[in-house]
């Protein structure tokens, strides 16, 4: 039996019992046929066969109950896997975006490492220096103005208006 | 009495007999199914015709079997039965089963 006729037979239960009908009656009929041949008349042959199948109403009851008993587990594992994909869609739409909603985001952040770090708290400003460490920058960088070595962006020079280091290597 | 009698042997055993049944046909309807049970058995088993229907529709669902609707030798509207690939291992593990039980009813009557 296809999944297509399973639903059809859970969401239109008419259908499901008259198919069900359906079978035992044929089962009846061709009883009932046996009994003739067997020489039987047709309205015995019918009260026979249907003795000997039963109570119908039970055995269609039984029917029916294997049908929809194993329909809700068909129903259930459908539903997993529906919830399963809508999520699985909503996570990939809202990724390009910024709207994500709580739960999608912390299913994003547990798997992309990027983004966990993204969340976490930005870093703290490193603190300035103290005052006697500007107090000591400062005299460094007056010294260099005015000292033998004079400051020049990228190099130190002497009053001559040499490199520090080419004076050292001509000495 | 008697009938009760050999429908009680039949306990247990209903999925067995008629996987084996489907496992040589290549499509039955349930009444077919019954009259071949009796016939190849020569009488000796007759399964309850209320009884099989509920089964075929557990086998069914588990699987086992797959049916679809189909018009009879004398055009009247029925579903048939076939096995499927998993019913054929249900049926290979059953009978496993089965000749177990019996090797171990022989045992108990020949020593106890």
């Amino acid at each position: 039996m296809s999944i297509i006729t399973r639903f059809v037979h859970r969401f239109w239960p008419g259908r499901l019992a008259r198919d069900l009908h359906d079978e035992v009656e044929f089962h009846i009929a061709m009883r009932t046929s046996e009994h003739v041949k067997g020489g039987m008349s047709p309205n015995d042959a019918a009260k026979e066969a249907r003795q000997q199948f039963g109570d119908i109403d039970i055995v269609v009851a039984d029917m029916r109950k294997e049908r929809l008993a194993s329909m809700a587990v068909v129903l259930a594992v459908t539903s997993l896997v529906a919830v399963g994909a809508i999520l699985w869609i909503a996570q990939q739409r809202m990724r390009s975006t910024d709207m994500r909603m709580p739960a999608v985001r912390a299913v994003t952040i547990f798997k992309d490492p990027h983004l966990r770090s993204r969340s976490s708290p930005p870093p703290r400003p490193r603190p300035g220096p103290t005052w006697e460490e500007f107090v000591k920058q400062t005299r460094a960088f007056e010294a260099l103005q005015t000292g033998p070595g004079r400051y020049s962006p990228g190099r130190v020079l002497d009053d001559e208006g040499r490199l520090i280091d080419d004076k050292a290597k001509s000495h | 009495m008697g009938t009760t009698k050999r429908t009680d042997q039949l306990l247990g055993t209903l999925d067995l007999l008629v996987l084996r049944v489907l496992s040589t046909a290549d499509t039955l309807h349930g009444f077919a199914i019954t009259e071949r049970i009796h016939a190849v058995s020569v009488d000796a088993l007759r399964i309850e015709e209320g009884s099989l229907y509920p089964a075929l529709h557990r086998m069914d669902e588990a699987g086992w079997v797959k049916s679809e609707w189909g018009v009879s030798e004398n055009n009247r509207r029925a579903r048939y039965y076939q096995i499927t690939n998993a019913g054929r291992r249900h049926l290979a593990h059953l009978e496993g089963d089965w000749a177990k039980h019996v090797e171990a009813v022989k045992r108990v009557l020949k020593h106890a």
